[in-house]
Protein backbone atom coordinates (compact mmCIF):
# COMPACT_ATOMS: atom_id res chain seq x y z
CA UNK A 1 0.00 0.00 0.00
CA UNK A 2 0.94 3.59 -0.14
CA UNK A 3 2.59 5.80 2.55
CA UNK A 4 0.71 7.47 4.64
CA UNK A 5 0.23 10.67 5.85
CA UNK A 6 3.20 11.90 7.30
CA UNK A 7 1.50 12.14 10.78
CA UNK A 8 0.41 9.57 12.92
CA UNK A 9 -2.81 8.32 12.59
CA UNK A 10 -4.53 8.64 16.14
CA UNK A 11 -7.90 7.09 15.56
CA UNK A 12 -9.59 5.59 12.14
CA UNK A 13 -12.83 6.06 13.96
CA UNK A 14 -16.51 6.43 12.66
CA UNK A 15 -16.79 9.37 14.42
CA UNK A 16 -16.43 11.25 11.42
CA UNK A 17 -18.84 10.22 8.54
CA UNK A 18 -17.86 10.17 4.72
CA UNK A 19 -19.51 12.53 2.44
CA UNK A 20 -20.21 11.06 -1.28
CA UNK A 21 -20.04 12.91 -4.82
CA UNK A 22 -21.88 12.59 -8.36
CA UNK A 23 -19.78 11.32 -11.21
CA UNK A 24 -17.27 14.41 -12.45
CA UNK A 25 -18.71 16.69 -9.41
CA UNK A 26 -17.24 18.04 -6.41
CA UNK A 27 -20.49 19.99 -5.31
CA UNK A 28 -21.49 19.44 -1.77
CA UNK A 29 -24.92 16.90 -1.87
CA UNK A 30 -27.42 16.83 0.77
CA UNK A 31 -25.95 13.83 2.49
CA UNK A 32 -22.92 15.77 2.66
CA UNK A 33 -23.75 18.84 3.87
CA UNK A 34 -25.63 16.94 6.78
CA UNK A 35 -22.78 14.71 7.44
CA UNK A 36 -20.39 17.88 7.55
CA UNK A 37 -22.35 19.36 9.80
CA UNK A 38 -22.03 16.48 12.16
CA UNK A 39 -18.41 16.16 11.55
CA UNK A 40 -17.86 19.86 12.44
CA UNK A 41 -19.89 19.26 16.15
CA UNK A 42 -17.22 16.45 16.13
CA UNK A 43 -14.55 18.70 15.85
CA UNK A 44 -16.12 21.72 18.54
CA UNK A 45 -16.43 18.82 21.11
CA UNK A 46 -13.19 17.30 20.67
CA UNK A 47 -10.75 20.33 20.43
CA UNK A 48 -7.59 17.56 21.08
CA UNK A 49 -8.25 16.68 17.20
CA UNK A 50 -7.79 17.90 13.93
CA UNK A 51 -8.59 16.18 10.78
CA UNK A 52 -7.13 15.28 7.32
CA UNK A 53 -9.41 15.33 4.30
CA UNK A 54 -8.86 12.79 1.86
CA UNK A 55 -10.75 13.34 -1.58
CA UNK A 56 -11.23 10.30 -3.46
CA UNK A 57 -12.62 9.88 -7.30
CA UNK A 58 -13.75 6.66 -8.95
CA UNK A 59 -11.94 4.80 -11.66
CA UNK A 60 -13.13 6.27 -14.82
CA UNK A 61 -11.34 9.13 -16.09
CA UNK A 62 -7.64 10.11 -16.05
CA UNK A 63 -5.59 9.53 -13.26
CA UNK A 64 -4.48 13.14 -13.26
CA UNK A 65 -7.79 14.87 -13.61
CA UNK A 66 -9.01 12.21 -10.74
CA UNK A 67 -6.31 13.36 -8.08
CA UNK A 68 -7.27 17.00 -9.58
CA UNK A 69 -10.68 15.94 -8.71
CA UNK A 70 -10.28 14.49 -5.22
CA UNK A 71 -8.25 17.59 -3.97
CA UNK A 72 -11.56 19.90 -5.22
CA UNK A 73 -13.60 17.24 -3.39
CA UNK A 74 -11.44 17.92 -0.17
CA UNK A 75 -11.19 21.31 -0.47
CA UNK A 76 -15.03 21.42 -0.62
CA UNK A 77 -15.11 19.91 2.90
CA UNK A 78 -12.62 21.52 4.41
CA UNK A 79 -13.97 25.38 3.17
CA UNK A 80 -17.65 24.14 4.24
CA UNK A 81 -15.91 22.72 7.95
CA UNK A 82 -14.77 26.35 8.28
CA UNK A 83 -17.76 27.91 7.60
CA UNK A 84 -19.16 25.82 10.02
CA UNK A 85 -16.57 27.66 12.80
CA UNK A 86 -13.93 25.23 12.51
CA UNK A 87 -10.15 26.64 12.65
CA UNK A 88 -8.24 26.10 9.09
CA UNK A 89 -5.09 25.30 10.75
CA UNK A 90 -6.91 21.89 12.35
CA UNK A 91 -8.35 21.17 8.57
CA UNK A 92 -5.57 19.68 6.22
CA UNK A 93 -6.51 18.17 2.70
CA UNK A 94 -4.87 15.80 0.31
CA UNK A 95 -6.05 13.89 -2.90
CA UNK A 96 -6.03 10.38 -3.36
CA UNK A 97 -7.71 10.55 -6.93
CA UNK A 98 -8.41 7.04 -7.89
CA UNK A 99 -5.36 5.42 -6.48
CA UNK A 100 -7.21 4.31 -3.25
CA UNK A 101 -10.67 2.88 -3.74
CA UNK A 102 -12.88 1.80 -1.15
CA UNK A 103 -14.33 -0.98 -3.45
CA UNK A 104 -12.09 -2.46 -5.53
CA UNK A 105 -14.81 -3.46 -8.03
CA UNK A 106 -15.61 -2.14 -11.49
CA UNK A 107 -19.51 -1.15 -11.47
CA UNK A 108 -21.80 1.55 -10.49
CA UNK A 109 -22.09 0.52 -7.10
CA UNK A 110 -18.52 0.25 -6.20
CA UNK A 111 -17.96 4.05 -8.33
CA UNK A 112 -20.48 5.69 -6.03
CA UNK A 113 -18.58 4.02 -2.92
CA UNK A 114 -15.21 5.02 -4.19
CA UNK A 115 -16.23 9.24 -4.78
CA UNK A 116 -15.79 10.38 -1.57
CA UNK A 117 -14.39 12.68 1.09
CA UNK A 118 -12.66 10.17 4.40
CA UNK A 119 -12.11 11.76 7.30
CA UNK A 120 -8.79 10.78 9.16
CA UNK A 121 -8.49 12.61 12.92
CA UNK A 122 -5.25 13.09 14.06
CA UNK A 123 -4.09 14.59 17.59
CA UNK A 124 -2.67 18.20 17.40
CA UNK B 1 31.28 -10.09 -17.01
CA UNK B 2 32.76 -8.59 -20.27
CA UNK B 3 33.23 -11.73 -22.77
CA UNK B 4 35.83 -10.82 -25.62
CA UNK B 5 34.44 -13.41 -28.03
CA UNK B 6 30.79 -12.44 -27.84
CA UNK B 7 31.63 -10.39 -30.71
CA UNK B 8 29.13 -10.39 -33.55
CA UNK B 9 29.66 -9.21 -37.36
CA UNK B 10 27.34 -9.20 -39.96
CA UNK B 11 26.55 -7.37 -43.31
CA UNK B 12 23.43 -6.42 -43.95
CA UNK B 13 21.95 -7.02 -48.02
CA UNK B 14 18.69 -5.98 -48.57
CA UNK B 15 16.91 -7.00 -51.28
CA UNK B 16 13.90 -4.93 -52.80
CA UNK B 17 11.35 -4.59 -55.56
CA UNK B 18 11.06 -1.16 -56.40
CA UNK B 19 10.30 0.19 -60.22
CA UNK B 20 12.52 2.64 -61.62
CA UNK B 21 14.28 4.99 -59.50
CA UNK B 22 18.02 5.43 -61.15
CA UNK B 23 20.47 4.09 -58.98
CA UNK B 24 22.93 6.30 -57.44
CA UNK B 25 20.78 8.84 -57.35
CA UNK B 26 19.12 9.71 -53.38
CA UNK B 27 15.69 9.53 -53.90
CA UNK B 28 13.39 9.82 -50.40
CA UNK B 29 9.66 8.20 -50.64
CA UNK B 30 7.08 10.50 -50.17
CA UNK B 31 5.39 8.70 -47.01
CA UNK B 32 3.12 11.29 -46.73
CA UNK B 33 1.21 11.72 -50.07
CA UNK B 34 -2.36 10.43 -50.14
CA UNK B 35 -2.36 6.87 -51.35
CA UNK B 36 0.97 5.74 -50.50
CA UNK B 37 1.29 2.00 -50.74
CA UNK B 38 3.48 0.10 -48.40
CA UNK B 39 6.95 -0.67 -49.77
CA UNK B 40 7.81 -4.47 -50.62
CA UNK B 41 10.68 -5.37 -49.19
CA UNK B 42 12.80 -9.05 -48.89
CA UNK B 43 14.93 -9.27 -46.33
CA UNK B 44 17.53 -11.72 -47.43
CA UNK B 45 19.25 -14.42 -45.39
CA UNK B 46 22.05 -13.37 -42.87
CA UNK B 47 25.40 -14.92 -43.26
CA UNK B 48 27.08 -15.94 -40.79
CA UNK B 49 30.37 -14.79 -42.14
CA UNK B 50 32.61 -15.16 -38.99
CA UNK B 51 31.50 -18.97 -38.58
CA UNK B 52 31.10 -17.90 -34.78
CA UNK B 53 29.22 -20.30 -32.80
CA UNK B 54 25.16 -19.35 -32.92
CA UNK B 55 26.28 -17.18 -35.53
CA UNK B 56 23.05 -18.62 -37.41
CA UNK B 57 20.75 -18.22 -34.63
CA UNK B 58 21.78 -14.71 -34.17
CA UNK B 59 21.09 -14.29 -38.25
CA UNK B 60 17.14 -15.43 -37.50
CA UNK B 61 16.85 -13.12 -34.81
CA UNK B 62 17.95 -10.18 -36.45
CA UNK B 63 15.82 -11.12 -39.24
CA UNK B 64 13.01 -11.17 -36.88
CA UNK B 65 13.42 -7.84 -35.22
CA UNK B 66 14.04 -6.23 -39.03
CA UNK B 67 10.52 -8.20 -40.42
CA UNK B 68 8.75 -6.63 -36.96
CA UNK B 69 10.02 -3.55 -37.20
CA UNK B 70 9.85 -2.85 -41.02
CA UNK B 71 6.19 -4.01 -40.65
CA UNK B 72 5.61 -1.56 -37.66
CA UNK B 73 6.71 1.71 -39.53
CA UNK B 74 3.36 0.79 -41.64
CA UNK B 75 5.69 1.84 -44.84
CA UNK B 76 7.10 -1.68 -45.76
CA UNK B 77 5.45 -5.23 -46.57
CA UNK B 78 8.19 -7.36 -46.08
CA UNK B 79 8.10 -10.34 -48.15
CA UNK B 80 7.73 -13.77 -47.35
CA UNK B 81 11.38 -14.70 -47.81
CA UNK B 82 10.49 -18.13 -49.52
CA UNK B 83 8.38 -16.49 -52.31
CA UNK B 84 11.08 -14.29 -52.53
CA UNK B 85 14.18 -16.44 -53.25
CA UNK B 86 11.64 -18.52 -55.26
CA UNK B 87 10.26 -15.47 -57.64
CA UNK B 88 12.63 -13.02 -58.06
CA UNK B 89 12.28 -9.35 -57.65
CA UNK B 90 12.11 -7.16 -60.35
CA UNK B 91 14.70 -4.38 -59.20
CA UNK B 92 17.09 -6.07 -56.99
CA UNK B 93 19.51 -3.91 -55.84
CA UNK B 94 21.29 -3.44 -52.80
CA UNK B 95 20.29 -1.01 -50.31
CA UNK B 96 23.35 -0.03 -48.03
CA UNK B 97 26.29 -2.08 -46.23
CA UNK B 98 27.42 -1.66 -42.71
CA UNK B 99 29.10 -3.23 -40.28
CA UNK B 100 27.31 -3.57 -36.70
CA UNK B 101 30.04 -4.91 -33.54
CA UNK B 102 27.95 -6.02 -30.68
CA UNK B 103 27.78 -7.96 -27.79
CA UNK B 104 25.35 -10.89 -28.46
CA UNK B 105 23.28 -9.53 -25.53
CA UNK B 106 22.54 -6.63 -27.45
CA UNK B 107 21.59 -8.55 -30.84
CA UNK B 108 18.17 -6.89 -30.77
CA UNK B 109 19.55 -3.61 -30.24
CA UNK B 110 21.99 -4.25 -33.34
CA UNK B 111 18.76 -5.07 -35.51
CA UNK B 112 16.71 -1.56 -34.41
CA UNK B 113 19.74 0.36 -35.82
CA UNK B 114 19.79 -1.56 -38.73
CA UNK B 115 15.99 -1.17 -39.29
CA UNK B 116 16.47 2.65 -38.30
CA UNK B 117 18.87 2.71 -40.93
CA UNK B 118 16.87 1.30 -43.49
CA UNK B 119 14.18 3.32 -42.80
CA UNK B 120 15.99 6.30 -43.06
CA UNK B 121 17.68 5.57 -46.44
CA UNK B 122 14.42 5.20 -48.13
CA UNK B 123 12.66 8.05 -46.17
CA UNK B 124 15.14 10.43 -45.02
CA UNK B 125 13.37 10.08 -41.60
CA UNK B 126 14.39 9.18 -38.02
CA UNK B 127 12.81 5.75 -37.15
CA UNK B 128 11.95 4.94 -33.92
CA UNK B 129 13.10 1.22 -33.77
CA UNK B 130 15.36 2.61 -30.68
CA UNK B 131 12.75 4.36 -28.43
CA UNK B 132 12.19 3.02 -25.63
CA UNK B 133 8.99 3.56 -23.42
CA UNK B 134 8.12 4.65 -20.09
CA UNK B 135 5.45 3.26 -18.06
CA UNK B 136 3.47 3.13 -15.17
CA UNK B 137 2.61 -0.82 -14.35
CA UNK B 138 0.71 -2.31 -11.24
CA UNK B 139 2.56 -5.56 -11.48
CA UNK B 140 4.56 -5.25 -8.28
CA UNK B 141 1.23 -4.78 -6.51
CA UNK B 142 1.88 -1.08 -6.67
CA UNK B 143 2.29 1.84 -8.98
CA UNK B 144 5.98 1.56 -10.21
CA UNK B 145 7.65 2.91 -13.12
CA UNK B 146 8.55 0.97 -15.81
CA UNK B 147 10.87 1.42 -19.14
CA UNK B 148 10.68 -1.10 -22.01
CA UNK B 149 11.47 -0.73 -25.46
CA UNK B 150 9.40 0.22 -28.33
CA UNK B 151 8.29 -3.62 -29.29
CA UNK B 152 7.90 -4.38 -25.55
CA UNK B 153 11.20 -6.09 -24.87
CA UNK B 154 14.01 -5.34 -22.55
CA UNK B 155 11.36 -4.37 -19.55
CA UNK B 156 12.83 -2.71 -16.31
CA UNK B 157 11.74 -1.61 -13.34
CA UNK B 158 12.86 1.98 -12.48
CA UNK B 159 11.13 2.32 -9.10
CA UNK B 160 10.78 0.06 -5.97
CA UNK B 161 8.49 2.73 -3.62
CA UNK B 162 5.59 0.50 -2.92
CA UNK B 163 4.04 3.87 -3.34
CA UNK B 164 2.33 5.33 -5.84
CA UNK B 165 4.17 6.39 -8.91
CA UNK B 166 2.16 8.42 -11.47
CA UNK B 167 2.57 9.89 -14.99
CA UNK B 168 6.35 9.46 -16.31
CA UNK B 169 7.43 12.22 -18.60
CA UNK B 170 11.08 12.22 -20.29
CA UNK B 171 13.05 15.06 -20.25
CA UNK B 172 13.45 16.08 -23.60
CA UNK B 173 17.26 15.09 -23.56
CA UNK B 174 15.89 11.52 -23.29
CA UNK B 175 18.39 11.44 -19.98
CA UNK B 176 15.62 11.54 -17.11
CA UNK B 177 12.01 10.87 -15.87
CA UNK B 178 9.86 13.13 -13.90
CA UNK B 179 6.76 11.72 -12.00
CA UNK B 180 4.15 12.08 -9.25
CA UNK B 181 4.45 9.98 -6.10
CA UNK B 182 3.42 9.53 -2.88
CA UNK B 183 6.59 7.83 -1.05
CA UNK B 184 6.13 10.89 1.06
CA UNK B 185 3.34 10.52 1.56
CA UNK B 186 1.85 13.68 -0.69
CA UNK B 187 1.91 13.89 -4.04
CA UNK B 188 5.06 15.56 -4.99
CA UNK B 189 7.28 15.96 -8.11
CA UNK B 190 10.21 13.94 -8.68
CA UNK B 191 13.17 13.78 -11.28
CA UNK B 192 15.22 10.13 -11.98
CA UNK B 193 18.39 10.59 -13.92
CA UNK B 194 18.61 7.06 -15.54
CA UNK B 195 22.24 6.81 -15.75
CA UNK B 196 22.61 7.67 -12.29
CA UNK B 197 19.59 6.37 -10.73
CA UNK B 198 19.38 9.87 -8.69
CA UNK B 199 16.13 10.51 -7.71
CA UNK B 200 15.79 14.55 -7.15
CA UNK B 201 12.41 16.06 -5.37
CA UNK B 202 11.91 18.84 -8.07
CA UNK B 203 8.50 20.13 -6.54
CA UNK B 204 6.89 19.90 -3.44
CA UNK B 205 4.84 22.01 -2.93
CA UNK B 206 1.46 21.81 -0.55
CA UNK B 207 -1.60 19.69 -1.99
CA UNK B 208 -1.05 18.70 -5.63
CA UNK B 209 2.66 18.36 -7.64
CA UNK B 210 1.31 16.12 -10.87
CA UNK B 211 1.24 16.23 -14.38
CA UNK B 212 4.51 17.65 -15.55
CA UNK B 213 5.53 18.50 -19.05
CA UNK B 214 8.46 19.45 -20.50
CA UNK B 215 9.12 22.02 -22.60
CA UNK B 216 10.42 20.68 -26.33
CA UNK B 217 13.65 23.06 -25.34
CA UNK B 218 14.14 21.73 -22.17
CA UNK B 219 14.60 24.61 -20.10
CA UNK B 220 10.90 24.90 -18.25
CA UNK B 221 7.74 22.43 -17.65
CA UNK B 222 4.35 22.93 -16.73
CA UNK B 223 2.30 20.99 -14.17
CA UNK B 224 -0.51 21.28 -11.56
CA UNK B 225 0.08 22.74 -8.62
CA UNK B 226 -2.96 23.43 -6.17
CA UNK B 227 -0.50 25.60 -3.36
CA UNK B 228 -2.93 28.73 -3.87
CA UNK B 229 -5.91 26.80 -2.94
CA UNK B 230 -7.21 25.51 -6.37
CA UNK B 231 -5.72 22.79 -8.80
CA UNK B 232 -3.94 25.33 -11.39
CA UNK B 233 -1.68 24.88 -14.30
CA UNK B 234 2.17 26.92 -13.93
CA UNK B 235 5.19 26.77 -15.72
CA UNK B 236 8.81 26.65 -13.25
CA UNK B 237 12.36 26.24 -14.28
CA UNK B 238 14.17 23.01 -14.56
CA UNK B 239 15.58 22.99 -11.03
CA UNK B 240 11.99 23.74 -9.50
CA UNK B 241 12.87 27.81 -9.56
CA UNK B 242 11.04 30.45 -11.54
CA UNK B 243 7.52 29.56 -10.76
CA UNK B 244 4.99 30.92 -13.18
CA UNK B 245 0.84 30.44 -13.05
CA UNK B 246 -0.88 30.20 -16.08
CA UNK B 247 -4.56 29.77 -15.51
CA UNK B 248 -6.86 31.76 -12.62
CA UNK B 249 -9.87 29.79 -12.77
CA UNK B 250 -11.64 28.60 -9.47
CA UNK B 251 -12.36 24.80 -12.34
CA UNK B 252 -10.13 22.16 -12.60
CA UNK B 253 -7.08 22.80 -14.86
CA UNK B 254 -4.36 19.54 -15.32
CA UNK B 255 -2.72 17.56 -17.83
CA UNK B 256 -0.63 20.52 -20.15
CA UNK B 257 1.39 19.29 -23.24
CA UNK B 258 3.35 21.63 -25.34
CA UNK B 259 2.95 22.58 -28.70
CA UNK B 260 6.64 21.43 -30.32
CA UNK B 261 7.49 25.32 -31.13
CA UNK B 262 7.23 25.96 -27.27
CA UNK B 263 4.43 28.95 -27.51
CA UNK B 264 1.50 26.97 -26.54
CA UNK B 265 0.48 24.37 -24.23
CA UNK B 266 -2.64 22.30 -24.35
CA UNK B 267 -4.36 21.22 -21.23
CA UNK B 268 -7.89 20.01 -19.23
CA UNK B 269 -10.26 21.81 -17.62
CA UNK B 270 -13.95 21.40 -16.41
CA UNK B 271 -14.35 25.34 -16.50
CA UNK B 272 -17.26 24.62 -18.85
CA UNK B 273 -18.67 21.95 -16.70
CA UNK B 274 -16.74 19.16 -17.75
CA UNK B 275 -13.30 17.90 -18.59
CA UNK B 276 -12.60 19.60 -22.20
CA UNK B 277 -9.20 20.31 -23.78
CA UNK B 278 -8.34 24.25 -24.30
CA UNK B 279 -5.16 25.89 -25.99
CA UNK B 280 -3.52 28.81 -24.21
CA UNK B 281 -1.28 30.88 -25.97
CA UNK B 282 1.57 31.64 -23.59
CA UNK B 283 3.04 34.76 -25.07
CA UNK B 284 -0.88 36.49 -25.65
CA UNK B 285 -2.60 34.42 -22.93
CA UNK B 286 -5.22 33.55 -25.68
CA UNK B 287 -7.17 30.63 -24.71
CA UNK B 288 -9.43 28.90 -26.95
CA UNK B 289 -11.65 25.67 -26.42
CA UNK B 290 -11.01 22.56 -28.43
CA UNK B 291 -12.97 19.78 -27.91
CA UNK B 292 -16.86 20.05 -28.12
CA UNK B 293 -18.02 16.63 -29.14
CA UNK B 294 -18.87 14.60 -25.57
CA UNK B 295 -18.19 15.17 -21.86
CA UNK B 296 -15.23 14.00 -21.54
CA UNK B 297 -12.05 14.62 -22.91
CA UNK B 298 -8.75 14.47 -21.53
CA UNK B 299 -5.27 14.02 -21.42
CA UNK B 300 -3.94 15.35 -24.44
CA UNK B 301 -0.81 14.69 -26.26
CA UNK B 302 0.31 16.98 -29.08
CA UNK B 303 2.32 15.22 -31.85
CA UNK B 304 6.30 16.33 -32.36
CA UNK B 305 4.95 16.79 -35.50
CA UNK B 306 2.60 19.43 -34.56
CA UNK B 307 0.12 18.92 -36.89
CA UNK B 308 -2.47 16.54 -34.21
CA UNK B 309 -3.14 16.63 -30.38
CA UNK B 310 -4.44 12.99 -29.29
CA UNK B 311 -6.50 12.68 -26.33
CA UNK B 312 -8.92 10.04 -24.58
CA UNK B 313 -12.74 11.19 -25.52
CA UNK B 314 -15.67 9.43 -23.58
CA UNK B 315 -18.15 7.90 -26.11
CA UNK B 316 -21.17 6.29 -24.68
CA UNK B 317 -19.47 4.80 -21.37
CA UNK B 318 -15.47 3.99 -22.56
CA UNK B 319 -13.12 5.88 -23.45
CA UNK B 320 -11.91 5.98 -27.48
CA UNK B 321 -8.42 7.57 -28.78
CA UNK B 322 -8.98 10.21 -30.50
CA UNK B 323 -7.15 13.64 -32.25
CA UNK B 324 -7.58 16.49 -33.23
CA UNK B 325 -6.07 19.22 -35.45
CA UNK B 326 -4.58 22.31 -33.12
CA UNK B 327 -6.93 24.66 -34.58
CA UNK B 328 -10.05 22.57 -33.83
CA UNK B 329 -10.90 20.90 -37.44
CA UNK B 330 -10.99 17.52 -38.29
CA UNK B 331 -11.58 15.61 -35.07
CA UNK B 332 -11.05 12.14 -35.87
CA UNK B 333 -11.62 8.73 -33.89
CA UNK B 334 -9.14 6.04 -34.14
CA UNK B 335 -10.40 3.25 -31.77
CA UNK B 336 -13.70 1.51 -31.80
CA UNK B 337 -15.79 -0.47 -29.39
CA UNK B 338 -13.10 -2.38 -27.60
CA UNK B 339 -12.49 -1.66 -23.90
CA UNK B 340 -11.16 1.37 -22.69
CA UNK B 341 -8.50 3.43 -24.52
CA UNK B 342 -6.60 5.92 -22.67
CA UNK B 343 -3.30 7.86 -22.08
CA UNK B 344 -2.33 8.41 -25.57
CA UNK B 345 1.58 9.00 -26.23
CA UNK B 346 3.42 9.98 -29.39
CA UNK B 347 5.85 8.24 -30.94
CA UNK B 348 9.70 10.65 -31.40
CA UNK B 349 8.49 10.84 -35.06
CA UNK B 350 4.99 11.74 -34.48
CA UNK B 351 3.81 8.48 -36.49
CA UNK B 352 3.26 6.07 -33.91
CA UNK B 353 0.93 6.66 -30.59
CA UNK B 354 1.26 4.61 -27.30
CA UNK B 355 -1.76 4.05 -25.24
CA UNK B 356 -3.02 1.64 -21.96
CA UNK B 357 -6.08 -0.32 -22.98
CA UNK B 358 -8.15 -2.64 -21.47
CA UNK B 359 -10.00 -4.58 -24.69
CA UNK B 360 -8.38 -7.82 -24.23
CA UNK B 361 -8.39 -9.04 -20.72
CA UNK B 362 -10.47 -6.06 -18.94
CA UNK B 363 -7.28 -5.42 -17.34
CA UNK B 364 -5.04 -2.65 -18.88
CA UNK B 365 -1.97 -3.47 -21.23
CA UNK B 366 -0.23 -1.22 -23.97
CA UNK B 367 -0.92 -1.12 -27.37
CA UNK B 368 0.50 0.89 -30.34
CA UNK B 369 -1.18 2.07 -33.81
CA UNK B 370 -0.54 4.38 -36.56
CA UNK B 371 -1.26 7.85 -36.10
CA UNK B 372 -3.91 6.92 -38.27
CA UNK B 373 -5.34 3.98 -36.22
CA UNK B 374 -4.21 1.40 -38.68
CA UNK B 375 -1.57 -1.46 -37.54
CA UNK B 376 -2.97 -1.45 -33.93
CA UNK B 377 -0.85 -4.17 -32.08
CA UNK B 378 -0.63 -4.87 -28.27
CA UNK B 379 3.01 -4.40 -27.04
CA UNK B 380 2.90 -5.43 -23.63
CA UNK B 381 4.18 -8.80 -23.00
CA UNK B 382 1.06 -11.45 -22.37
CA UNK B 383 0.15 -11.75 -18.63
CA UNK B 384 2.08 -8.73 -17.70
CA UNK B 385 -0.27 -6.00 -17.83
CA UNK B 386 0.97 -2.73 -18.12
CA UNK B 387 -1.34 -0.32 -16.75
CA UNK B 388 -1.39 3.70 -16.42
CA UNK B 389 0.37 6.60 -18.44
CA UNK B 390 3.35 5.90 -20.44
CA UNK B 391 5.60 8.73 -22.03
CA UNK B 392 7.45 7.65 -25.68
CA UNK B 393 10.60 8.81 -25.36
CA UNK B 394 12.50 10.96 -27.67
CA UNK B 395 15.93 8.73 -28.39
CA UNK B 396 17.22 5.89 -26.62
CA UNK B 397 21.09 6.40 -26.11
CA UNK B 398 22.22 2.78 -26.59
CA UNK B 399 25.87 2.16 -25.06
CA UNK B 400 27.99 -0.20 -27.27
CA UNK B 401 30.57 -1.97 -25.78
CA UNK B 402 32.75 -0.84 -28.58
CA UNK B 403 31.88 3.02 -28.40
CA UNK B 404 29.44 2.95 -31.21
CA UNK B 405 28.08 6.58 -31.42
CA UNK B 406 24.03 7.01 -31.80
CA UNK B 407 23.82 6.61 -35.37
CA UNK B 408 21.82 9.94 -35.81
CA UNK B 409 24.32 11.02 -38.87
CA UNK B 410 24.89 7.75 -39.66
CA UNK B 411 24.11 8.06 -43.32
CA UNK B 412 26.17 10.50 -45.31
CA UNK B 413 28.96 8.62 -47.31
CA UNK B 414 27.76 5.35 -46.56
CA UNK B 415 27.93 3.25 -49.59
CA UNK B 416 26.56 -0.36 -50.98
CA UNK B 417 29.03 -2.70 -49.44
CA UNK B 418 27.36 -6.37 -49.56
CA UNK B 419 24.76 -7.89 -50.74
CA UNK B 420 23.74 -11.07 -49.36
CA UNK B 421 21.20 -13.40 -51.56
CA UNK B 422 20.68 -16.96 -50.97
CA UNK B 423 23.14 -17.63 -48.22
CA UNK B 424 25.68 -16.84 -50.72
CA UNK B 425 27.48 -13.44 -50.61
CA UNK B 426 27.69 -12.12 -54.46
CA UNK B 427 29.11 -8.73 -53.02
CA UNK B 428 32.25 -7.02 -51.85
CA UNK B 429 32.49 -5.42 -48.51
CA UNK B 430 33.40 -2.40 -48.93
CA UNK B 431 33.29 -0.14 -45.57
CA UNK B 432 32.83 3.85 -46.57
CA UNK B 433 34.76 6.19 -44.52
CA UNK B 434 31.76 7.25 -42.25
CA UNK B 435 31.86 3.21 -41.25
CA UNK B 436 35.09 2.93 -40.31
CA UNK B 437 35.25 6.58 -38.38
CA UNK B 438 32.16 5.11 -36.19
CA UNK B 439 33.91 2.12 -35.46
CA UNK B 440 37.21 3.77 -34.87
Amino acid sequence: MAAGPPRATVARKPDMEDIFFAFDQYALTEQARRALSANADFLLKHPQHRVLIEGHADERGTPEYNLALGEKRALAAREYLISLGIEPNRVSTISYGEERPLDPRHNEEAWARNRRDHFVLMSR
Amino acid sequence: MRRRAAIVLLLVGLLLALGGTGAGQKVYLDINAPGFKRLPIAIAPLVNLARQRGGDRVGEEIAQVLTYDLEASGLFKVLDPISFIEDPVVDARSLTGKEYRAQLRDVRKVAHRMANEILYQFTGEEGVFETRIAFVSTRTGNKELFLMDYDGFGVQQLTSHRSINLSPAWTPDGRSLTFTSFRAGEPQLFRLNLAAGQLLRLSASPGLNVGAAWAPDGRRLALTLSRDGNPELYVMDRDGGGLQRLTRHPGIDVSPTWSPDGQEIAFVSDRTGNPQIFVLTLRTGDLRRLTFQGSYNASPAWSPRGDRIAYACRTESSFDICTISPDGSNSQRLTFAAGNNEHPSWSPDGRHLVFASNRATGRYALYRMLANGSNLTRIAKRGRPAYGSEAWRGRARIRFDNGLAPSAQWNAGSRISALLSGGQARGQHERSQTVRRQLG
